[in-house]
């Protein structure tokens, strides 16, 4: 039996899905027996058979994951390849749950997955890992299901799975399952501290305008005009654009909404497509009806002091302690502000803080971090949960 | 909202909360009904103030919280809530929680109602945040009366459909009854009758799903079930043969009283299900069965259901007392399980048939069945799959032979046909139809079986009893030929049977006279070509009859209960030689052993410790072989011996892969360390460039990628050699590189191999 607590990371891009999710695993248990396995992997896998390679080397282990718009490791981000992190050893108790099918409701869909910490024993600290697709709806909905379930004493975390911003299909993996539309989450319960910070880092441009049409995460009038419109002339960019969906999410990567919030930073909303034909625009969570909001923008600068300040908020807890690895998961928008490059030096920041343990995690398309008030779904932000 | 006086606080703020109501407006009065407002109202309050906790509280009832759960644990927390009176905006402590400030407004229109916002840590309410609650609770206020309006229009309309419901549902059960009473007196078949009566209770009752479960006559404490609907079978067989008491229906029988159980309070054994209802059947008095539906929603049953249900069973007992009669005079000529004549009227109808044989000088035929394989279902997978084969058989018997023909079960896996009319030349057409029927596979609930038929046909006039024996001895003959086929009977036959079991006896001889060889293959390393490790392979020299194959003795000795003995002896031998051949040359070997499917038993890795310790061979230096049709015959009791041997360190191979149903699936699943590829591939590797060699190669890369090593069968030419190593296959065997040799022959070998080395 394994007695100290660890966290180990592997990754691979051999081209081999099989061999890729088999090297990874290895790297990241060394011969350990994990009580968790967490798989971050390009879309381009074959994920049915990346999952069967972990099995090679994990064996029957609770295993979670998604697939990504960028994988992260302690080396660096990267793209089209498989990051896998294991923990295991004394004071864990994990237990895992999918809810399949989630877009037919997405709150019962978090709530069942929050339903795994039935299965947990008792330990001095928890958190509920959750892994969702953001294609399937209002992911903050996800959020309020398990909320509603945990209460104010469990915070949440995690990221929604990218596809490599085709944005036409994501993956949840949840044991040998390989899903799209579904929530899967880890019940983590430990003995030593788990610690969880968000920041973002983009700023309001520009004066705020009032969401007067919307439904869900659909906004289909802004100040009381076509909401594309009022967007792109805002933005001084030319209607031919929509044209082209993918360049489109481009360009709107780098251009979020901001929702007022009570105090601290806005709420930063993902516009994900346009629809050329009812002038509307689709963001990746519920922009409401009634709300303030601003065009945001961000810069190298502001971004990483961003990955800073989520680090030191996620270790606060810790007490001083080095945690055993941290796990991370970021708004693929930072992407597009950081640029290849950029995003290498957000990485190093993340590992600079973390003293030598391992990170592990992915860009995707939405982050959830709850540990104060009610909401928690969060986009092109940084959430960082570290583990003591 | 025009009256709503806001203070801002801060300069910007009466934007922001007016817009916050706006949205909250917008959320609440879409909601369903009044618990879904409620909810709406406390989850979004609490977003837009930042607050983790919150509740409607109406008198002393906490309606609706968020952000306390569990209640037994926190019920201090509820409390407090409670607690809480409008324009409190105070320190409260929140039990576990830890503390934080709140904030608590009547909402208008419910009396006595409260909402209640805490915002755990240091930072107050503001004057226009609770300015904003009040806003919150006045819409909540407004959409509560407004639902409360539509729930009453609701709850009026649904009493109208539901006095219409009721006189049409009356008229429909009139008609099925009507129908049942008709099936009943017309002696309809007893399963039909009730399969009417559980078909009529699903629609009557608007359920999902019915059962019909008798008290087994033979056994008082358990319940078969006779007739179901809506249930798939997966769940029927997780619901066969409950005991009286358990489950819905068990517990009708035990009361003797309707019972309706619900989800929440009474836990089903399954959770789709919301409410079940079950009513007993009584038969003279006594209770015999139950009916028991079920709905997956709560609202589907209606007060008078169990009514209802209490008229269909009492139809059920009508057609037990009507059937119980016939069904008396059946069961002394029928086998239960499969419905067919039993052997009593078979041999009744052969008689029958042989005496009008007499008047017009023919002949009778029969048909003599034996299923090959089948013990090793039975054993494997159980006694009830077993039975479900035995029936499946016999239907698919039933349907393979003319009408004038009788179909027996004479026991066990054994059946009869005797032909109603033609003679030998029919009786070969009818045995291969039967045979090719018995051959399709079975569906057992997903996993796919296959079985044989071994057939004997024998003609005759004498007595019925005769026939049938030389209808017995021409399947057994056909069976040591080879199962699945069918032989017509000959004099010589009893003969030649004689002579197997002369030879079954040698065979006896020889196993306790350890008379019995081992010979050994050499498996090379087809980089080196070294010798890497030893296949052991049984050989028999009779003292008459010369040299037996292994494929005719090997079977033999399954059917005679020999082949544990013959395989112990060649794990002993083959290790015993090993430790000779390693004290003599100094090689690090291997050791492979066949195991036949009727060796993998409980007790062998206990043998396979006892003799690795006499020996003093360490595990990792034996291998057992096992076949991929093996493998698959039964799964959870192979999976387990498997892991025990595995466990003692002894590596895993399998034997001939490729041949049968091999998937990744259930390589993963069985701890194996080696595969053997099959000759056939070997063979076909080097005549052709297409789908074989594709296949060899994908069972390398396989193996490759799951960490197995391969082992390449039957290779004979230097070709295969070449394509093998191209493929990146480690290990070979074959005439190629050496034919078995005996134990000094391998250690002559190993010798020479050394001396090279050295040289």
């Amino acid at each position: 039996m394994e007695r100290k607590r660890w966290i180990g990371v592997g990754r691979s891009d051999h081209p081999h899905a099989a061999r890729a999710g088999a090297a990874a695993a290895a790297c990241a248990l060394e011969g350990r027996d994990a009580a968790l396995v967490v798989v971050f992997s390009a879309d381009t896998y074959d994920l049915h058979a990346l999952v069967q390679g972990v099995r090679v080397e994990a064996g029957e282990v609770p295993l979670v994951g998604c697939s990504t718009a960028g994988e992260i490791a302690t080396g660096g981000p990267g793209d089209s390849g498989v990051v896998i992190l294991a923990l295991g050893g004394e004071g864990f108790s994990i237990a895992t749950a999918v809810a399949p099918e989630a877009s037919r409701d997405l709150r019962a869909a978090g709530a069942a997955v929050a339903g795994a910490f039935d299965r947990v024993d008792e330990r001095r600290h928890r958190a509920l890992l959750l892994l969702a697709d953001a294609l399937a709806g209002d992911q903050q909905d996800v959020v309020r299901g398990a909320y509603g379930v945990l209460g104010a004493a469990t915070p949440l975390v995690g990221g929604c799975a990218g596809d490599g911003l085709k944005m036409a299909r994501t993956f949840q993996l949840h044991g040998d399952l390989v899903l799209d539309d579904a929530v899967v989450g880890a019940a983590i319960a430990s003995d030593a501290p788990l610690g969880i910070g968000v920041r973002h880092g983009w700023k309001r441009v520009g004066e705020p305008m009032v969401v007067t049409e919307s439904h869900a995460n659909r906004v289909y009038r802004l100040d009381d005009r076509p909401a594309l419109e009022v967007y792109l002339e805002r933005l001084a960019a030319p209607v031919a654009m929509c044209d082209d969906p993918a360049a489109f999410t481009a360009f709107a990567l780098t251009h979020p909404l901001g929702l007022a919030r009570r105090t601290g930073e806005e709420q930063v909303r993902f516009v994900g497509e346009a629809d050329l034909g009812d002038r509307s625009l689709g963001c990746v969570a519920e922009v409401p009806q009634g709300a303030l909001v601003w065009l945001m923008e961000g810069d190298e600068g502001s971004v990483l002091d961003a990955a800073d300040a989520a680090c030191a908020a996620a270790l606060e807890p810790l007490g001083g302690r080095v945690p055993q690895g941290l796990l991370v998961f970021g708004g693929v928008a930072r992407r597009g502000v950081l640029g290849d490059e950029g995003i290498v030096r957000e990485v190093r920041r993340v590992a600079g803080h973390a003293g030598g343990a391992p990170i592990a995690g992915f860009y995707g398309y939405g982050e959830i971090a709850r540990t104060r008030g009610a909401a928690g779904f969060h986009n092109q932000a940084l959430v960082v949960l570290a583990v003591a | 909202m025009g009256e709503l006086e806001l203070r801002p606080d801060r300069p910007g703020e009466r934007t922001w909360s007016t817009h916050q109501l706006t949205e909250f407006l917008a959320l609440v009065s879409g909601a369903r009904d009044e618990t879904h407002a409620m909810e709406v109202a406390v989850e979004r309050a609490a977003e837009a103030l930042d607050a983790e906790v919150g509740a409607i509280v109406v008198g002393s009832r906490v309606e609706v919280a968020l952000g306390v759960p569990a209640p037994g644990a926190t019920g201090s927390a509820l409390e407090t809530l409670v607690g809480a009176r409008p324009g409190d905006r105070e320190r409260v402590v929140l039990g576990p929680l830890g503390s934080g400030y709140s904030a608590t407004v009547a909402i208008e229109g419910v009396r006595d109602g409260r909402m209640v916002l805490v915002r755990l840590g240091d930072e107050a309410f503001g004057g226009a945040e609770v300015s904003l609650l009040h806003g919150m609770a006045r819409v909540l206020g407004l959409t509560l009366r407004l639902q409360r309006g539509i729930a009453d229009e609701r709850r009026q309309a649904e009493e109208n459909a539901r006095l219409l419901d009721s006189l049409r549902r009356r008229e429909q059960l009139l008609q099925r009854l009507d129908a049942i009473q008709r099936s009943i007196s017309d002696r309809t078949r007893l399963d039909e009758t009730l399969a009417a009566i559980v078909d009529g209770a699903v629609e009557i009752l608007g359920a999902d799903e019915a059962l019909l479960r008798l008290v087994d006559p033979h056994d008082p404490g358990s319940m078969m079930i006779v007739a179901s609907t809506g249930i798939d079978d997966a769940r029927l067989r997780g619901l066969r043969r409950a005991p009286v008491g358990e489950l819905v229906g068990g517990r009708a029988i035990a009361a003797g009283k309707p019972v309706v159980a619900h989800a929440d309070g009474d836990g089903l054994a399954f959770d789709d299900l919301e409410t079940v209802v079950a009513v007993p059947v009584f038969e003279h008095g006594a209770v015999v069965g139950s009916i028991a539906v079920g709905a997956r929603s709560r609202e589907r049953f209606q007060d008078d259901d169990a009514e209802l249900l209490v008229r269909f069973a009492g139809h059920a007992s009508v057609a037990l007392a009507a059937a119980r009669a016939a069904d008396a005079a059946h069961s002394t000529f029928h086998d239960p399980l499969t419905g067919l004549a039993n052997r009593r009227l078979f041999l009744d109808r052969l008689d029958h048939a042989l005496a009008g044989a007499e008047r017009t000088g023919a002949s009778v035929t029969v048909l003599f069945l034996d299923l090959d394989g089948f013990k090793l279902v039975n054993d494997s997978m159980g006694h009830l799959t077993g039975d479900r084969v035995l029936a499946d058989v016999a239907a698919r018997l039933k349907t393979s032979v003319r009408k004038g023909d009788t179909v027996a079960r004479l026991g066990g896996d054994e059946f009869g046909i005797l032909l109603g009319a033609g003679g030998l030349d029919k009786a070969r057409r009818i045995a291969e139809r039967v045979g090719s029927a018995v051959a399709e596979p079975f569906d057992l609930g997903g996993r796919e079986v296959r079985l044989t038929a071994s057939i004997g046909i024998a003609a005759g006039s004498s007595e019925a009893e005769d026939i049938l024996r030389d209808a017995d001895v021409a399947m057994y003959q056909a069976k040591s030929r080879a199962p699945g086929g069918y032989a017509v009977f000959e004099a010589d036959m009893r003969m030649r049977l004689v002579e197997q079991m002369a030879l079954r006896a040698d065979l006896q001889r020889a196993v306790d006279r350890n008379e019995l060889g081992v010979v050994f293959q050499p498996i090379v390393d087809l980089a080196t070509e070294a010798t890497v490790g030893l296949e052991a392979l049984i050989r028999w020299s009779h003292s008459e009859r010369g040299d037996v194959s292994p494929s005719v003795f090997v079977p033999l000795a399954e059917r005679a209960g020999l082949i544990r003995p013959i395989g112990a002896f060649v794990l002993r031998e083959s290790c015993e030689r090993l430790r000779e051949w390693r004290e003599e040359t100094g090689g690090d070997l291997a050791v492979h052993v066949n195991l036949s499917a009727h060796e993998l038993h409980a007790g062998l890795a206990r043998e396979v410790t006892a003799v690795l310790r006499a020996t003093g061979i360490e595990a990792g230096s034996l291998v057992l072989e096992i076949t991929e049709t093996q493998l698959m015959q039964d799964t959870e009791a192979t999976l387990a011996r498997l892991a025990e041997l595995r466990a003692l360190g002894v590596r895993l191979a399998v034997d001939d892969f490729g041949t049968g149903y091999s998937s990744l699936r259930y390589l993963r699943r069985f701890p194996v360390d080696i595969l053997k590829i099959a000759k056939p591939f070997v063979e076909d590797i080097d005549r052709s460039d297409g789908d074989e060699r594709a296949l060899a190669r994908t069972i390398v890369d396989l193996a490759a990628s799951m960490r197995l090593a391969t082992i390449a069968e039957g290779i004979e030419t230097q070709g295969e050699l070449d394509r093998l190593r191209e493929l990146g296959c480690g290990l070979g065997q074959g005439y190629l590189f050496s034919r078995p040799l005996d134990a000094h022959g391998v250690e002559r070998r190993l010798r020479a191999e050394r001396d090279r080395a050295a040289a």
